[in-house]
């Protein structure tokens, strides 16, 4: 705050000037090279002028420039003197962008297995019933050998222990659902809480 | 506020948006002539929210620094007061709100619209030592102003009441716009003589 603590009259009309918006580049240039005192000083006065001729309810008197060292003594304290940049830049510098790409990323691949373990589980429970063949089989030629999709007809036919009837009949609704987990299936079968089982 | 206030903003901005540009491009005197400019029309805006002195100006003070850390943010889509104000009023009820939230001192609880009302009823109250300092004030204004020579008169009445702009003045006074200039400031400075041991007086008080 500082420089020269006498003041022109030529300064001062430049005060003045400003006061009502009408400074000039040179006045204002003027402005800035006087001292902060002498201007909040003359200032008040002219606040004074205006508040009453307005009849502004209470006249704001004494305030001078303790209101700007206040302010001064604050963004001292706080060590940040310079405008903060503009939001553009804020938004750059932002840290936590390499974390939401990692967080991103783990959460498609939880869903990607999740989506496999559905599909493939699936078929492999639903198979697992099927495959009763003997062991032996698996030396007969490679036709015999490969998974074999039941039917719903012939699943319907087949006579199963009573013990495992029930799995049976969750496995029967699993193999009807499951004709959703194939390719845009999958979406609407994320809102599936869980498949209605017959008691 | 009513119109009388408004009409003498209508010319300020391009002395403030040249203030602003100098800030923006790291001038921080600039930002002390807003400063000093609008402190008191900011400390009076904000007197219609709160009553207590010390908390109207830590409320300017947080205002103001909000719009120095800010003011790279302002185009020049409105007029500096228009943004500096919206910001003091913003700054003002979010005070009164966190004062709110405190523990009561009371019995009675209170919404924030009683608040804000009850803050705005006591805010028009002031102490009969400050109304009597005020009333010597206004009254040594008038006296100096009647005091003036003519010319002088004109140009400062012309320009405070009807908020002209030095331009419409001169029409008015027949006139160049730098004889205008010269005598609103002749006439503001032998008024602010006139009125200076009042002024001194206050703040001593």
């Amino acid at each position: 705050m500082t420089s020269q603590n006498t003041h022109t009259p030529e300064a001062m009309a430049s005060l003045s000037a400003m006061f009502d918006g009408e400074a000039t580049e040179q006045d204002i240039a003027a402005l800035l090279a006087q001292d902060s005192g002498v201007l909040a000083r003359q200032l008040e006065g002219f606040h004074a002028i205006q508040q009453c001729l307005h009849k502004d309810e209470q006249l704001a008197v004494g305030l001078q420039d303790n209101l700007l060292m206040r302010i001064h003594d604050t963004l001292d304290t706080e060590g940040e003197i310079e405008p903060s940049p503009k939001l553009t830049t804020q938004v750059a510098v932002l840290p936590q962008s390499n974390v939401s790409w990692k967080m991103m990323f783990s959460g498609v691949a939880m869903a990607a297995s999740v989506a496999f373990m559905v599909v493939f589980g699936g078929n492999f429970l639903l198979n697992s019933e099927v495959s009763h063949t003997p062991i032996t089989a698996d030396v007969s030629p490679v036709k015999a050998t490969l998974p074999v999709a039941t039917p719903l007809a012939e699943l319907n036919q087949q006579a199963l222990p009573l013990d495992n009837m029930k799995l049976q009949q969750y496995l029967r609704q699993h193999a009807e659902q499951a004709t959703m987990t194939v390719g845009q299936g999958m979406i609407p079968m994320a809102r599936v809480v869980n498949y209605p089982v017959q008691e | 506020m009513t119109l009388k206030h408004e009409v003498p903003m209508q010319h300020e901005t391009s002395s403030d948006q040249t203030l602003v540009e100098k800030v923006q491009q790291g001038d921080k005197r600039a930002f002390d002539v807003l400063v000093m400019k609008y402190q008191y029309k900011v400390v009076g805006l904000i007197g219609r929210y709160i009553q207590d002195r010390s908390e109207v100006l830590d409320v300017a003070q947080e205002s103001f620094i909000k719009a120095y850390r800010s003011i790279n943010s302002f185009r020049g889509e409105s007029a500096f007061y228009t943004w500096l104000y919206r910001i003091a009023v913003n700054t003002a009820k979010n005070h009164l709100v966190s004062r709110s939230r405190r523990p009561p001192e009371s019995d009675v609880e209170l919404d924030n619209e009683e608040v804000f009302n009850t803050y705005e009823s006591l805010s028009d109250i002031a102490s009969p030592e400050a109304k009597l300092n005020s009333n010597r004030l206004e009254k040594a204004i008038y006296h100096a102003i009647e005091m003036l020579p003519e010319e002088l008169r004109s140009a400062l009445t012309l320009r405070e009441f009807d908020g002209l702009s030095y331009e419409d003045i001169s029409l008015i006074m027949e006139c160049p716009v730098g004889t205008v200039r010269s005598r609103i400031f002749r006439a503001r400075e032998a008024v602010e003589k006139h009125i200076r041991p009042f002024l001194d007086a206050g703040e001593s008080s």
